[in-house]
């Protein structure tokens, strides 16, 4: 397998952006990419593009060629993958596996969600659309729904407190605010997350992430091809995704994502690292209790440790383990169909120095983990400096 | 009646739209003493985890349970 490159980013700022459209989010997100790597659009061999409801946020199908012939790109594959708030995650994984494999030098890779056009229960409904539809779905949950009962089982085996979610929120909150990109740019205290409205108990309007529009999207292509195009590239040093039941009844303990795990194994070892080795990582907050699970899924701590871990600091910008330094989904924005890409986009600034008032000092490896509805799709990738 | 445990539960405040005018309502993971689980609708008093449950009726492809007096 040839080794690949993140050779330009290119992104939107996140928020409700009344004015766009879904076809000049991702199409602005696309050209910025372009323009980054120095690449112009009829040097790109395919387009994949992660959108998860595009069809039901606004009405538009077809989304792929949409989207790619908007910036100047005809005549090659574009294809639109769907899974759930791992879409441009999975398409990611695609376009690193394609240009490894040698089937393509130069693939663009965009995610895009517009989701504010919306009412707040349609918005609901929708996005319980990536849950069982014959079982959970029926009974009423919504994805909020899903993850209170993960948050409840997670309390009631550990003695997670609503504290030590709060933590979380508290932290990414604070991280966004230094993000001009990020959606929601203010602090919040602990004591303002825990008395929130609640939305699904334990989990207050402070425990979830935002309803977001915005666009994220990399270059991808071979390390020697990148080395020698504009941007300082970023090296890919692996991809895992993996896949397991969608309904949260059909696990045996969920407390865990079975399938982050076993992309996280994956990851490590193809690119020869242990957690230790992972300098910063943005992971997948769409709820608190995700990040929560997702650091000790990724062994940055031990199992049912994720809350106290959190509390006390270690995954802060001054902590030992940076997690979420963009200000997450909780606070960066979550236009769902983007997440995947532009988690790797925050991984790239950090890495090449360009993440401003949140930029960590050590950070020659950084991991993102990305996951779809609650757990049946999972992305780790690992990227270090080339 | 077929019975079960409460595995885990949330009441839901801010419903998806074909559900708005029954907010606030809880919803469970029941397993049942088979092993099986379900997630359900609870009617009547409020649920927490490891409570037992019973089957009241089927209705649209929901389960509503209730707590074991």
């Amino acid at each position: 397998m040839r080794q690949v490159a993140i050779a330009g980013i290119g992104k939107t700022r996140f928020g409700a952006l009344a004015e766009e459209t879904i076809l000049s989010l991702a199409a602005e997100a696309s050209s910025k990419c372009l323009k980054n790597a120095g690449v112009s659009p009829d040097q790109v061999e395919a387009f994949f593009l992660g959108n998860f409801a595009g069809p039901s946020f606004v009405g538009q199908n077809h989304l792929a060629p949409y989207v790619a012939s908007e910036v100047g790109i005809t005549g090659v594959p574009a294809t639109r993958f769907e899974a759930a708030c791992a879409s441009s995650g999975a398409a990611f994984h695609h376009a690193w596996a394609a240009v490894a494999a040698g089937l393509y030098d130069t693939v663009l890779v965009t995610g895009v969600e517009k989701m504010t056009s919306q009412p707040t229960p349609r918005v609901a409904e929708i996005l319980a659309g990536a849950g069982d539809s014959q079982s959970e779905v029926r009974a009423g949950a919504t994805f909020p729904a899903l993850f209170a009962m993960i948050a409840r089982r997670h309390m009631h085996q550990y003695g997670t407190t609503r504290e030590q979610l709060a933590a979380v929120a508290v932290k990414n909150h604070a991280n966004g605010a230094l993000n001009p990109d990020a959606h929601m740019r203010k602090t919040i205290t602990v004591e303002q997350a825990l008395n929130g409205k609640p939305v699904a108990e334990p989990l207050t309007v402070y425990d979830c992430s935002l309803v977001s529009d915005g666009a994220a999207a990399v270059l991808l292509t071979t390390i020697e091809r990148a080395r020698d195009m504009a941007a300082r590239p970023v090296l890919v040093r692996a991809v895992a995704q993996t896949s397991d039941h969608l309904a949260l009844d059909r696990k045996a303990d969920i407390t865990t994502f079975p399938a982050l795990r076993l992309a996280a194994a994956q990851a490590y070892r193809m690119a020869g690292v242990t957690p230790a080795d992972i300098d910063f990582a943005e992971v997948h907050d769409c709820f608190t209790i995700a990040e929560i699970i997702a650091i000790e899924d990724l062994g940055f701590a031990a199992k049912g440790e994720g809350g106290p871990f959190s509390a006390a600091g270690c995954t802060g910008l001054r902590g030992t383990k940076p997690v979420n330094t963009s200000g997450g989904l909780k606070s960066k924005g979550h236009p769902v169909g983007a997440t995947g890409v532009a988690q790797i986009c925050d991984l790239v600034q950090q890495i090449r120095g360009e993440a401003g008032g949140r930029q960590l000092e050590r950070r020659r490896t950084g991991l993102a983990q990305n996951l779809g509805g609650s757990g049946a799709t999972c992305v780790v990738t690992i990227v270090s400096e080339a | 009646m077929k019975q079960g445990t409460v595995y885990t539960e949330t009441v839901i405040h801010s419903a998806p739209e074909q559900f708005v005018h029954e907010a606030p309502y809880q919803i469970a993971i029941v397993t049942h003493d088979d092993g099986s689980r379900a997630t359900v609708r609870i009617r009547g008093e409020a649920v927490h985890i490891g409570d037992r449950v019973e089957f009241i009726e089927a209705r649209e492809g929901v389960l509503y349970y209730r707590k074991v007096q």
